[in-house]
């Protein structure tokens, strides 16, 4: 099979097929990918909601001390 | 003090099996099935309620069966049976030896202990709460705690399967790259650490604010997270159904797939995007942004869509390419009408893929849109598209499989093999009528996890159009065709493994394991491999478009709303 | 081979003819999905908004019956009826077991809804329209609805909410115009404590 050459030669696997066989490598991204866009995402979005606006409730407000 | 491993050399397929993985295969497999038997009981009396022509629950009695039927499927049964699965593709698939047996133990305890101290407490009535036990519903600590057990049970034994990988690879025992199936479970297990790990940021707070020591939990934070744990725990169902129809497919047909670097890229987009879909389930929810929901919702511009399009291609093409090499050349489908039918094991993948696809998998993709989701949030639409997926797809292939497991596994024979044969076809019908039935009630705009839609007591009553009437019925009888289908499933089993006649070699293989057929030679890959295949998914694809097309004429027939 | 590793020389396999086909026309289709949610945001008619407010639920009680009190015309089945003005807001309110209050609308103007529940989630089933939001304590959700046809609706609510979840149910009149909107006011009148 192989020929006996002189100098060491490593098996030419592609980067790409590594990337597929490394369970360990796909477990952390696809943790990280969820764990950032869904979840931390998702909470950032949910601890930024604004509280109900003054104006609002004074608008809501006024228009029943208005009365009619 | 190490134990060396005990193996057993499998005189029907050749692997070493190490007897403490075995043991632990059978007994996760025992408890799956023990699950399952709960959940079917309460499926039927679920069934008898909604029909309200019979309304056989009270009130009470109804919520609490939900609960009990959707822990005790989408939780319990599958978790357990995965759990065998991962065991099984990590070591006996591998001749590889389990890595820590005394864990395994501890895993299995603690799935067992949580198992049954959530179901005692839900039927006790502490925890009439629903599966979801949306936040600020509160359930008893102890039923929180037992979801606790299990979920760190779950994951301390997909900790053992990554053990059980690494070191069958340092042991050299399977070569260089993964058995497409274990790579499939591969693809399961790590969407399982997302769910496990979610399940625990959100269960933890919310069992120590049942027990007082927090004030409480912010719903929408609850209802985000949860999901986080909800929907990728169907996703490992995908997966890991995916992995056996393709187990399936080389034990009845002996194909593989035709192009391995193509179907192991569609596991890794699931690995990759899958668990963003999290988001289904929010899309009509305040807090979040429509920005948020259309990425997340897409799972990434529908990438991990097209992993389940791939493998949608991949594993009829595998039986077919495996049928077109023995000589079904015929016309484009003369390989699937000389398959064998008659193996209950493909007749079930087969109806799984097919359900699978066309029920699941359609309504899921557009009811998963963010803006027809409108149209569908909390209606029985819901659980009629996860009928198609879970029930039709998820568990229709683990009992397929089972079929297989019992000779090479449990080495019993078959008790039953005739009705074994209609079984797969009872339970695919019944749950199609099911499933179909619940959609047509959804699109009538008839709400899910509901007693009573006739609305009695309540200041204003609605009424459904007359065609609900037909739509109940045929919900009752695909329901009652289902649950016999399940109910024989689980009497041939139970039969088949406690009582079935002892395998004493190959000669007493029931079903044939079918010679591996090697791929075809194509080598600018010019060939067409699977037209028969080809033709099926684009019938796929057109029946999606009309459904797509008709729920969104839909969506626009309804109010504006902006 | 799915239960061996696979033959040798399977990474570098080209792919059929078919599969390739396949994939690139299933690409495309999802390309074509994401792409369509988007421009249904641009141009279509529904889309779940993205306003929501933060906002206790004894804060909500107060407010909603301030405006219920302003815009009231009467009763039915022991709920206020109210006619907001086009074009303003309306306040619901979910609670176990109640929808509040029963709204007056007109066709074809628009309607800023605040969806909002005093105690667990709650869900807003609009019938049969079929238009289905969910309604949560402690937040606001703002939905801007412009009926679209006239006549008598049911909220139902689909979000479990304990044992009277099926007592739930609202109502939503919508009046053609102006003078409907008198008659029903007059029909309501009766009915003022």
């Amino acid at each position: 099979m192989a020929e006996v050459r002189e100098t060491h030669q490593f098996p030419r696997i592609p980067l790409f097929r590594l990337f597929l066989d490394d369970v360990m490598l796909l477990l952390f991204l696809g943790v990280a990918i969820y764990a950032v866009s869904y979840l931390i995402w998702g909470i950032m979005e949910i601890g930024s909601v604004p509280p109900f606006p003054e104006e609002l409730k004074q608008q809501l407000v006024q228009q029943v001390a208005g009365g009619s | 003090m190490y134990r060396a491993p005990i193996f057993r050399m499998c005189d029907i397929t050749g692997l070493q099996v190490d007897r403490t993985a075995e043991r632990l295969i059978r007994l996760n497999a025992v408890f799956a099935a023990l699950a399952l038997l709960v959940a079917v009981i309460g499926a039927l009396l679920l069934v008898l309620t909604r029909w309200q022509s019979v309304h056989l629950l009270p009130a009470q009695w109804y919520y609490r069966i939900l609960t009990l039927h959707g822990l005790n499927t989408l939780i319990f049964w599958i978790v357990f049976f995965e759990v065998a699965g991962l065991y099984f593709g990590s070591t006996i698939v591998l001749s590889a030896p389990f890595c820590a047996p005394r864990v395994g133990w501890l895993a299995l305890l603690l799935m067992v202990a949580g198992f049954l101290l959530a179901d005692v407490m839900v039927l006790a009535g502490y925890a009439d709460v629903l599966m979801t036990s949306y936040v600020p519903l509160q359930a008893h600590w102890l039923y929180y705690l037992g979801i606790i057990l299990f979920a760190v049970g779950a994951l301390i034994a997909v900790f053992l399967f990554f053990g059980n990988l690494m070191v069958a690879r340092r042991a050299g025992t399977y070569g260089g790259t993964l058995p497409l199936f274990t790579y499939g479970l591969a693809a399961a297990a790590i969407i399982a650490v997302i769910t496990l790990v979610s399940g625990a940021i959100i269960y933890v707070p919310t069992f120590l604010w049942s027990l007082g020591v927090i004030p409480g939990v912010d719903p929408a934070l609850y209802k985000l997270v949860w999901w986080g744990l909800g929907h990728p725990a169907q996703q490992i169902n995908v997966s890991a159904m995916v992995s056996v129809w393709y187990l399936a497919a080389y034990l009845t047909t002996g194909g593989v797939s035709v192009n391995e670097r193509v179907s192991r890229i569609a596991f890794v987009l699931y690995i990759l995007f899958i668990c963003l879909a999290s988001a289904h389930h929010l899309l009509v929810d305040p807090a979040v942004s429509s920005v948020w929901k259309v990425w997340n919702t897409s799972y990434a511009m529908y990438l991990a869509v097209l992993a389940s399009m791939i493998h949608a291609f991949a594993v009829p093409a595998a039986i077919e390419a495996a049928q077109r090499a023995r000589g079904y050349t015929r016309g484009l489908f003369q390989w699937l009408a000389k398959a064998p039918w008659g193996n209950p094991t493909f007749s079930a993948t087969v109806l799984s893929i097919i359900g699978f696809g066309f029920i699941g998998g359609i309504t899921g993709v557009i009811y998963g849109m963010e803006q027809t989701n409108i149209i569908v949030h909390n209606t029985l639409a819901i659980p009629g598209h996860f009928k198609g997926t879970v029930v039709l797809g998820t568990s229709l292939a683990f009992m397929g499989i089972t079929y297989y497991l019992i000779p090479l596994v449990f080495r019993r024979r078959i008790v039953g093999l005739g009705l074994a044969r209609w079984q797969p076809w009872i339970f695919a019908v019944g749950v199609a009528l099911l499933a179909i039935a619940m959609v047509g009630l959804g699109v009538l705009g008839v709400p899910r996890r509901h007693w009573d839609v006739t609305f009695s007591g309540a200041p204003f009553r609605h009424s459904f159009p007359a065609i609900a009437g037909v739509l109940w019925v045929i919900f009752g009888l695909g329901g009652l065709l289902a649950v016999g289908g399940v109910l024989l499933w689980l009497g041939i089993v139970v039969l088949s493994v406690f009582f079935g006649p002892r395998m004493e070699g190959p000669h007493d293989m029931q079903l044939p394991l079918a010679q591996p057929v090697p791929l075809q030679h194509n080598p600018d890959g010019k060939k067409f491999v699977a037209p028969g295949t080809l033709v099926a998914t684009l019938v796929f694809l057109a029946t999606f478009l009309v459904f797509f097309w008709l729920n969104w004429k839909w969506l626009a027939a309804t109010w504006g709303v902006r | 081979m799915s239960l061996r590793p696979p033959a040798e020389g399977w990474y570098e396999t080209p792919i059929a003819r078919d599969e390739r086909g396949w994939v690139a026309v299933a690409m495309s289709v999802c390309l074509c999905l994401f792409f369509w949610m988007i421009g249904w945001h641009l141009y279509g008619q529904q889309n779940p908004s993205s306003i929501s407010y933060r906002i206790s639920p004894s804060e909500y009680m107060q407010l909603h019956l301030q405006w219920v009190e302003r815009y009231r015309i009467g009763e039915e089945n022991g709920v206020p009826v109210v006619a907001p003005p086009p074009g303003s807001d309306v306040l619901l309110l979910a609670q176990m077991w109640r929808w509040s209050p029963v709204v007056v609308l007109q066709k074809g103007q628009e309607y800023t809804f605040h969806l909002a529940s005093v105690d667990l989630l709650h869900g807003f089933s609009l019938q049969p329209v079929n238009m289905n939001f969910m309604v949560y304590p402690g937040y606001d959700y703002v939905l801007r609805f412009r009926p679209r046809e006239a006549g008598e609706f049911h909220i139902l609510c689909n979000e479990f909410c304990g044992i009277g979840h099926h007592l739930m149910t609202g109502k939503v009149y919508v009046v053609e115009n102006a003078a409907e909107l008198e008659r029903l006011r007059q029909r309501f009148r009766g009915s003022q404590p």
